[in-house]
């Protein structure tokens, strides 16, 4: 089967329900295009995540894939057939009954000092305690594919793919520089298999994750590239599936996903025209913009964002 | 206001992680932290050059001819040795 432009599409699985996905889609992408909003639960309270950084950056979409847990499913690339489930709630994320303790114990349910007595109960109380705390299972044995490692050498290593690291990529290439390595985090058209660079050893190695398989790099240069990186802003229940940073809705618009139906766009910065681009673009409304945080007095919504209260300032903000 | 979506947008901040971790110095600039680096990209470790939002450029064109330069001195490091 195939979309109207062209790409094919395959089914994955999400908690055994199946899901239409296409050739391009990160596991999240599919997700949203399916309106799933509850990716996650919080660790503490047990309060709804979704999907937000879109770039591999929080934890808020993380599932078990394939009997692995703790997979960012924002940058990972979906597949034919992939059993993906959510791993945090119980029963899952977007039911978790364990949120009624969040109710009972307001301030935060004290795992130090509640359920020890008494002490032969002790493995019963671990099992719900571990439930509570939302820690993900073991990884299935069949689904293990032990980060193996491979050691390489390049003449140049660029880490990043944005706009200077794209351009110091095309300028070395032509420039005849063959042994070429460029890491990417982002998966996109003309790469599927994202890439992340996570640190530098003593003997100047560079350590590179890609595809569950370490990479050491002895490069003669290395261009750090790395870019800019999106912070939220503090808002009340700013942790509500529904509020996404502008990379989150860029990978969405890419894909022709509609990030929703009717946008509110909070803050100030260089990317509030791509934000405006992205969300018209995708067919969604932006119904209204507030230059200053302080306007937006709290996120309304339970499960995912319904609306927002906002506030006159007694200052006028700039237009 | 009625909304399903919010969009937050809030401080681009250099992701000088990796620099840092690998020895790289850094300077503030508008109150950010970025990589530090001479006109040419170079960091102040021999090998590691840096260019783009990491150093703290925001405009366009800047971080194009950071790019650019960056990836010339590089060519000619690999040149000379």
């Amino acid at each position: 089967m195939a979309d109207i432009s062209g790409r094919n599409s395959f089914e994955i699985t999400l908690n055994g329900k199946p899901v239409r996905a296409y050739t391009g889609d990160t596991i999240a992408a599919a997700l949203v295009r399916e309106g799933v909003h509850v990716f996650s639960r919080s660790t503490k309270f047990h309060r709804p995540r979704g999907y937000y950084c879109g770039s591999g950056r929080c934890i808020s979409c993380v599932m078990r894939v394939n009997g692995i847990p703790g997979v960012r499913t924002c940058s990972t690339p979906a597949a034919p057939g992939m059993v993906v489930r959510t791993e945090r709630g119980f029963p899952s994320s977007s039911h978790d009954i364990l949120s009624v303790f969040d109710h009972v114990f307001r301030k935060e349910f004290d795992y130090q000092h509640r359920f020890i007595r008494p002490s032969f109960m002790t493995p019963l109380f671990q099992m719900i305690i571990r439930r509570l705390a939302s820690s993900s299972q073991l990884p299935d044995a069949e689904g293990l594919d032990f980060a193996s490692l491979e050691r390489r050498m390049c003449d140049a290593l660029i880490i990043g793919r944005g706009v200077s690291g794209s351009v110091a990529h095309a300028r070395l290439q032509g420039a005849g520089v063959r042994s070429l390595i460029t890491v990417d985090n982002r998966m996109g058209p003309e790469n599927n298999a994202p890439s992340t660079a996570f640190c530098f050893y003593e003997d100047g190695d560079g350590g590179v994750l890609s595809r569950n398989r370490i990479h050491l790099i002895k490069a003669r240069a290395v261009l750090i590239a790395t870019g800019r990186n999106e912070v939220g802003l503090p808002l009340v229940n700013g942790d509500l599936p529904g509020v996404m940073l502008p990379e989150a809705v860029h990978q969405l618009a890419l894909r022709r996903i509609r990030a929703g139906n009717h946008a509110v766009i909070v803050g100030m910065s260089d990317l509030k025209e791509r934000v405006e681009r992205d969300l018209r673009s995708s067919g969604a409304s932006v119904v209204a913009s507030y230059r200053e945080p302080a306007s937006v007095v709290r996120v309304l919504g339970r499960r995912s964002v319904r609306g927002v209260e906002a506030r006159e300032l007694k200052e006028r903000p700039a237009a | 206001m009625k909304c399903d979506t919010v969009v937050p947008l809030g401080p681009l901040v250099p992701s000088v992680e990796l620099a840092q971790q690998a020895g790289c110095e850094l300077s503030v600039i508008n109150g950010l932290w970025c990589v530090k680096s001479d006109p040419e990209g170079r960091t102040s470790i021999p090998g590691i050059f840096a260019s783009g939002g990491v150093t703290g450029l925001v405009r366009n064109e800047e971080r194009i001819v950071s790019g650019e330069v960056a990836a010339s001195a590089i060519v000619k490091l690999l040149g000379d040795s």
